[in-house]
């Protein structure tokens, strides 16, 4: 999609988007409560901001849990978050290498695989789109943790607030990364491997079609049931189709083309096993749902290098607020439902297009888009003078920091105050790690920025701050330290992973002191 | 690599370092038609492959999945435009993503994941209820199951562009058996049945998997009939077969030269084909980027939304009235220009041309000046490769070596620190090339890019004319092309665009459109190189084929119809 220069509001039914002309009713309300005892699960949602940080607004002073806030981190003190705030800098990408990545670009994959890059995918558009050497942190956790997988949920959702990008990238624009690989043509020659990137949803209506297809309205009646029922039956049917005439091209074709084939069998049945499990009943019970988002709520997405760093006319961070809250609200009642309990959530790609008004000093009615206004930046320490026009630009980049902090905080604070199914915090039940692809508007990878919310019950400790500025630790350590509230009773964490592709990087990985307790 | 490297001004080293891993200045980088630039031979001269391989370096065998505007039209021919239309609509499917070749976009992809999969679930799920909601004028039964099923048959036959063998029909008649079992009426059969046909596989990819007895062997295999059929029709015109050419594949008269040709004449013909070809075309040169582009107003006050329409269309325009008579290569040396005031100011022409000739747009043909010549020239796509507040050298040079299938050695895997910077704080676009030429971790590449986006430094960020820099300084244009593109020595953009205009320009093309004759996910072997050569060898590609020679010469080749299994 291109020249798309405001959000989309266009006719379409919602009932259309979730094959409501399927006659499809409301069949959770009389299926019993999950069957899988009355303990909260764990959940696990990866959070993503952009273009990292200004470090001289957002280090904190002193250290441990006596630290106090910075300006761009109060937004979670003043949302009463602080005790389920875990404040980490100095974090690196150390033993990591990224072939030809993009500093955006390559930051994605890094982050949320803490694994090498291979090269650059060849995606028809610029030559710096990082592939991921390994699967990401969502998918490991899933693999690893049973009770992150509940039979026949959703196993993990995925969403985006903007997803406009320089040229054709995915890696500015994925955070999840499947275990599945395929070979692909690189930028550097010959091909590489890369592990599948599971793509996020760009409108939160279909988002909520993923989780909430079996909440139509209609009515309760025998015969909506009825014909709801029949309707799931006819549904799967034809995927059962699928499956079949799936099979039989397999049959057919020569051996190299099993992989991709698979790829397309496993998609349909994630989808057949979701419907067989609502026919079996296996829904959980009381749980209220959610009011459906707005059908015509779509992010921005495609190509746009608007490296322009000139003002422009739009503020776009109004539909960003709008497109975060509308995805983030689906996400906070499919955990509350318990039909997900791992997801990501990803503001905007890492190379930020969204013009946010105002918050350039002493220009209230311009508005400036946020990474192409990075590029202006080479140099971030020693701060410069606040009012050159360095200065200026950096504190737009803080203020926008500050912006996606706010928006994150008021979130959270939901998530905080929201029950699930068994009666507890949402929050308590679940870790929100939220990391950035750079240190800041240079582009380094190094001091990152990384937060980590809730998680107290899992045994997480809030309400502290880390430094690693000097060590410029492995990001990966933060991972470790968030796998062993997951795997609580593994002896070792490290060595429970240590299978896995992020583990094998050169530099030693070690859960960091104090992050996590075992609960009592 | 950090970027805070004092020393340097800005723009030289972001120009220098235009591949390091960070930081790196995304205009520069993203010439669109470099979709295809990995393949191997790093620095080979385009078609330098060596002919004895070619013959067994033939496409692998592959499941070819249509690409979404592709499905809307086979929907468009399945149940009419206006259904297409709506489904369109609701799920955009035919928004131009300017990919070329057609899957490689985001939106896109060569497997059909959690996501693809999705989308092609909501198509098939409108386009079923469309059936429901026009069970009778879509049907043309009554309530009643037996038509139902037959419908259902002919309707699979049309979508999967073949006879379902037997074990496809029988999978078929479960759904509708299936939805008569469970109660469902007719209607609800009817759209059940349409769901299941377009959610199939058989629907969602073409095969090129060549006849069933070939299944299980290994070898070099001839498409069938149906296959042969399919890959010509997405091909030339972007939707299925239509029914000549499904009749000659059941007559299995698809056979030699004498068969295929006028059937790729016939297509090529069509109002059909000359559409999607110059949309395809229009892809590859990236015209859709002007609608993103950012230019300075500050610096160019004329740059504006209309202005970059005006590009556009003028483009297109050269696209459609060089591309279907006389050489493809005049493409490069074309200067009829068809513009509109602020286009013809843009050029310094007179405007109106004397006998006027103004369309209802308010644009008309001019000759255009001699610094000017062909497409590479023409400010549209100029404009495309700038920054927003320059001409980019590197940008051009890249677009430049993607037009003639070069390749740039692979990217160094570190880029050392840049500890000898020119000390001219604000150099000259050619000593900025200069010292990218000198370096050793730029070097490689920027000998073979540089020249050609010297050449057309004469051109400014939205294609203007000039003969001095910003700064005052006069600009040298001139240049010595590299081997591959002929080695001569030329001033400025027309005589290099005269010099492209010849075997390489067109082979290249070639090579360009083999590729988008068979998207595949495999990585590039330089199948299609070698397979251009070929075609260059046999003496089809000289420097005075048409672009209807170059595709005809794509649809007739060894490499469009065989496979290797």
């Amino acid at each position: 999609m291109h020249g798309v220069t405001s959000y989309r509001f266009r006719r379409r039914s919602f009932l259309a988007s979730l094959g409501g002309a399927f006659g499809l009713s409301t069949l959770l309300s009389n299926l019993e409560a999950s069957a899988e005892g009355q303990a909260s699960p764990p959940r696990f949602l990866m959070m993503f901001w952009p273009v990292g940080t200004v470090p001289s607004a957002f280090r904190p002073t002193g250290e441990g849990v006596n630290y106090k806030a910075s300006p761009i981190l109060q937004p979670f003190e003043d949302a009463g978050l602080r005790q389920d705030t875990i404040v980490l800098y100095g974090l690196s990408d150390k033993g990591l290498s990224l072939i030809g990545g993009g500093g955006s670009e390559g930051g994605v994959v890094a982050r949320t695989t803490g694994a090498s890059s291979p090269g650059t995918r060849i995606n028809g558009g610029e030559a710096d789109d990082s592939v991921a050497g390994g699967p990401s942190f969502d998918q490991i956790f899933l693999k690893h943790v049973a009770r992150l997988s509940r039979p026949n949920a959703v196993p993990y959702l995925n969403a985006i607030g903007d997803a406009r990008v320089d040229s054709n990238e995915i890696s500015a624009q994925c955070l999840s990364y499947s275990y599945d690989t395929r070979s692909i043509a690189a930028v550097q020659g010959g091909s590489i491997t890369e592990n599948v990137p599971l793509l996020p949803e760009v409108r939160p209506a279909q988002l909520y079609a993923k989780v909430f297809s079996g909440f139509m309205p209609g009515g309760n009646s025998d015969a909506n049931q009825a014909e709801a029922l029949r309707a799931l039956q006819l549904r799967k049917s034809v995927l059962d189709h699928a499956l079949g005439q799936l099979a039989h091209i397999k049959r057919l074709a020569p051996a190299s083309e099993a992989p991709r084939i698979d790829i397309h069998a496993e998609a349909i049945r994630k989808l057949e096993e979701q419907l067989s499990g609502e026919l079996a009943g296996g829904m959980p019970g009381e749980c209220s749902v959610p009011v459906a988002p707005d059908a015509d709520l779509t992010a921005l997405a495609g190509s746009a290098s608007e490296y322009g760093t000139g003002a422009v006319v739009d503020d776009e961070s109004v539909q960003l607020e709008a497109l975060g809250k509308s995805h983030l609200a689906v996400i906070r009642a499919a955990f509350q439902c318990d039909l997900t309990r791992v997801a990501t959530f990803q503001w905007a790609s890492s190379v930020d297009k969204v013009a946010f008004k105002g918050l350039m000093p002493e220009e209230p009615d311009t508005s400036y888009r946020h990474h192409p206004l990075s590029h202006r930046i080479l140099q971030v320490e020693p701060a410069p003078d606040p009012n050159s026009a360095n200065g200026k630009v950096l504190q737009f980049l803080a203020n926008v920091h500050t912006w996606y902090n706010k928006k994150t905080a008021d979130f959270l604070k939901t998530l905080q105050q929201t029950q699930d199914v068994f009666g507890n915090s949402l929050l308590s039940h679940t870790i929100v790690p939220f990391v950035t692809d750079t240190a800041h508007a240079t582009h380094s990878r190094s001091p990152l920025p990384t937060l980590i919310f809730g998680g107290s019950a899992l045994g997480m400790q809030g309400g502290q701050y880390l430094n690693f500025e000097k060590e410029l630790r492995p990001h990966n350590d933060a991972w470790l330290s968030i796998a062993q509230a997951y795997l609580p009773d593994a002896p070792d964490v490290v060595a429970a992973l240590a299978g896995e592709t992020f583990a094998k990087t050169a530099v030693l990985q070690q859960p960091i002191a104090g992050l996590w307790r075992r609960p009592a | 690599m950090k970027a805070s490297l004092s020393l340097l001004s800005v723009g030289a080293l972001l120009a220098a370092c235009g591949n390091t891993a960070s930081n790196r200045p995304r205009p520069d980088m993203g010439a669109a038609g470099n979709v295809s630039v990995a393949e191997g031979g790093s620095g080979s001269p385009a078609g330098g492959a060596g002919n004895q391989d070619c013959q067994a370096d033939l496409p692998a065998a592959a499941l070819v999945r249509l690409s979404f505007p592709e499905l809307s039209r086979s929907v468009s021919d399945l149940l009419g435009e206006d259904a297409a239309r709506r489904i369109d609509e609701e799920l955009e499917l035919t928004q131009d993503d300017g990919s070329f070749p057609p899957l490689v976009s985001p939106d896109e992809g060569y497997v059909v994941d959690d996501r693809l999969f999705a989308r092609g679930d909501q198509l098939a799920q409108r386009a079923s209820t469309y059936v429901l909601e026009n069970f009778e004028a879509v049907t043309g039964c009554a309530s009643d199951y037996e038509c139902v099923r037959d419908f259902v048959d002919t309707f699979a036959e049309q979508a999967f562009r073949r006879p379902l063998d037997e074990e496809e029909q029988s999978l078929l008649d479960r759904v509708v058996g299936g939805a008569e079992a469970l109660g469902a009426p007719p209607e609800q059969g009817a759209q059940y049945g349409v769901y299941a046909v377009l959610e199939s596989p058989q629907f969602l990819y073409r095969t090129e998997f060549g006849p069933s007895s070939a299944t299980g062997t290994q070898g070099e295999v001839r498409l069938s009939d149906y296959e042969l059929a399919s890959a010509l029709s997405f091909f030339l015109t972007g939707a299925p077969p239509d029914a000549p050419l499904l009749k000659a594949a059941a007559a299995h008269a698809l056979g030699g030269s004498e068969q295929l040709g006028p059937q790729v004449e016939r297509l090529l013909a069509s109002a059909a084909a000359k559409t999607h070809l110059q949309g395809a075309l229009g892809n590859y040169l990236g015209i859709y980027r002007l609608s993103n582009v950012v230019i300075d107003r500050l610096l160019y006050p004329s740059w504006n939304a209309a202005l970059a329409t005006s590009m556009g269309v003028e483009v297109r325009s050269l696209i459609e009235s060089s591309l279907w008579s006389g050489p493809v290569s005049a493409l490069l040396t074309s200067r009829t220009a068809h513009v509109n005031e602020s286009l013809a100011t843009l050029y310094g022409v007179a405007f109106p041309p004397p006998g006027g000739g103004l369309d209802e747009l308010g644009f008309a043909d001019v000759q255009l000046p001699a610094e000017r010549a062909g497409l590479l020239t023409r400010a549209g796509l100029l404009t495309t490769r700038s920054r927003p507040d320059r001409a980019s050298v590197v940008a051009r040079g890249l677009w430049i070596q993607t037009l003639i299938c070069d390749q740039s050695p692979p990217f160094p895997e570190q880029i050392p620190d840049q500890s000898s910077t020119p000390t001219n704080p604000d150099p000259t676009e050619r000593e900025r090339s200069e010292f990218r030429q000198e370096e050793d971790a730029c070097k490689d590449c920027h000998v073979q890019i540089d020249p050609y986006g010297l050449a057309l430094d004469e051109f400014d960020a939205i294609g203007g004319y000039r003969r001095e820099d910003p700064q005052g300084r006069p600009i040298d244009v001139k240049v010595t092309l590299p081997a591959v593109a002929g080695g001569a020595e030329v001033t400025g953009g027309a005589e290099l665009s005269t010099a492209l205009a010849s075997e390489v320009f067109t082979k290249c093309l070639a090579q360009r459109f083999l590729e988008y004759a068979a998207p595949s996910p495999a990585p590039g072997s330089g199948t299609q190189k070698c397979q251009a050569q070929q075609l260059a060898d046999a003496g089809e590609l000289t420097d005075d084929a048409s672009f209807a020679d170059v595709l005809k010469s794509v649809a007739m080749s060894r490499a469009f119809a065989y496979r290797q299994r």
